[in-house]
């Protein structure tokens, strides 16, 4: 009973030798390692154009190689294998070069939390060897003077909530289904570009004008001035396709259309610190009435 | 850049007119597309896979190609091949361009620079 599964594997292993052999019989080796190499190096690609293309491109590779072996024999397949390099290196850099970049709400957050980093990181780096430095007279400051501080920390987050305010209401405006960048594709159900804070309703008002002043997108993409070098404008049911040649290095400008309101939660924050001010305020006026009366 | 619709243009690489080129006449897969080409010129432009086939991408995403039934091809093997064909737009953009050398070669003719013999021959084959 238990020799059963051997035996079964057994056969399926003679069975696969016996087709390797017959396939290696036929096909010449150097071809088929040729392919396996090839197939391998395939893993350079970006998955999703590998998904795409990989086997069609080892298919192609497979019969220049087969043929040029026929035709040249090894010294053929060296001058495959070489100019498959060359294309391979070149290639390899422009799909990566060209891969769209899927935003999600999450990628957006996670670069933006990234941006804000990258641009207070120095501030933040300052402060911290400042604070090793004189930490101690900080803290005794907050002590004695713990209104100054307290209002300064509300300043600063009033101004930054007030920045990210600002900055959720501007920038390409778009509502979209999905957003790849990178000089790639862009996919939208509707896209228009402002440089100016405005409202919702001011931007749907803009729109609405803009739509009878051009009544295609073509036309509304053909107006001045434009953020970027639009090359190509495809209306395909439910969606509209845009090639852009966008500058990678400054992602920020391209995003999703965020909604004012996800700035709400934050608001919380710069109340609370206002409250500490008021707080620190009455104590210190509570303090000094106190040492006025003892006096 | 080449205008086609209001608002649309498009820009061609070399390999990218050579596939249209190679389309002109009829359906064809990635090897037959590769065998034209080098076919037609002599053996001096060779694509390889990644380029072919990332200039492929690019034009199926530009709606100038698309891509025809799935099906073997008799002359090779018994695995099935992704056609390719060009579309209306795609058939244009090649028209436009093709137009454009043209226009470019009677202006090096007009400057002397080519020769009626040299065209022709070229022309003839």
């Amino acid at each position: 009973m238990s020799a059963i599964p051997q035996l079964v594997a057994l056969s399926a292993f003679v069975y696969a030798l016996v087709i390797l052999v017959v396939v290696l019989a036929y096909v010449p080796p150097f071809v088929a390692w040729s392919v396996w190499l090839y197939r391998l190096l395939l893993a350079a690609y970006p998955a999703r154009f590998r998904n795409e293309y990989g086997q069609a491109m080892v298919q192609l590779f497979r019969d220049t190689v087969r043929e040029e072996y026929r035709r040249r024999g090894l010294r053929g397949l060296l001058v495959v294998w070489l100019r498959t390099l060359a294309d391979f290196t070149v290639s390899v850099i422009r799909q990566h070069r060209d891969k769209p970049v899927e935003v999600s709400s999450e990628s957006v957050l996670l670069r933006d939390l990234w941006q804000q980093w990258r641009q207070f990181g120095s501030v933040a780096l300052s402060a911290t060897t400042f604070s090793a430095l004189y930490g101690w007279h900080l803290l005794r400051l907050f002590f004695r003077r713990a209104v100054l501080v307290w209002a300064t920390l509300t300043v600063i987050a009033f101004g930054i909530w007030l920045v990210s305010f600002f900055d959720s209401m501007c920038l390409l405006r778009m509502r979209a289904s999905r957003i790849d960048i990178g000089g790639g594709m862009v996919r939208i159900l509707h896209a228009d570009f402002v440089g100016d804070p405005i409202t919702e309703e001011q931007w749907q008002r803009d729109v609405q004008a803009r739509r009878k002043k051009y009544p295609t997108l073509g036309d509304v993409l053909q107006s001045k001035p434009k953020p970027w070098e639009i090359r190509f404008i495809r209306d395909i049911p439910g969606a509209v396709v845009v090639q852009l040649k966008a500058d990678r290095k400054t992602p920020a400008i391209l995003r999703p259309y965020k909604e004012w309101w996800l700035i709400l939660p934050f608001f919380p924050v710069p109340m609370l610190l206002l409250l500490g001010t008021v707080r620190a305020y009455r104590r210190r006026r509570a303090v000094s009435g106190q040492a006025m009366q003892s006096a | 850049m080449v205008p086609l619709d209001s608002g649309r243009q498009v820009s061609l690489s070399p390999p990218e007119f050579q596939i249209l080129l190679a389309l002109a006449d009829g359906e064809k897969h990635g090897y037959g597309i590769m065998q034209e080409v080098g076919t037609r010129t002599a053996g001096r432009t060779r694509m390889g896979p990644g380029t072919l086939y990332g200039a492929i991408k690019r034009m199926l995403r530009a709606g100038l190609l698309e891509e025809a039934e799935e099906r073997l091809d008799p002359k090779l093997d018994d695995q099935r091949r992704r056609y390719y064909r060009l579309t209306d737009a795609g058939r244009r953009l090649a028209v436009a361009e093709a137009e454009r050398m043209a226009e470019l070669v009677r202006e090096a003719y007009d400057k002397r620079l080519l020769t009626k013999r040299l065209i022709l021959g070229r022309v003839g084959g």
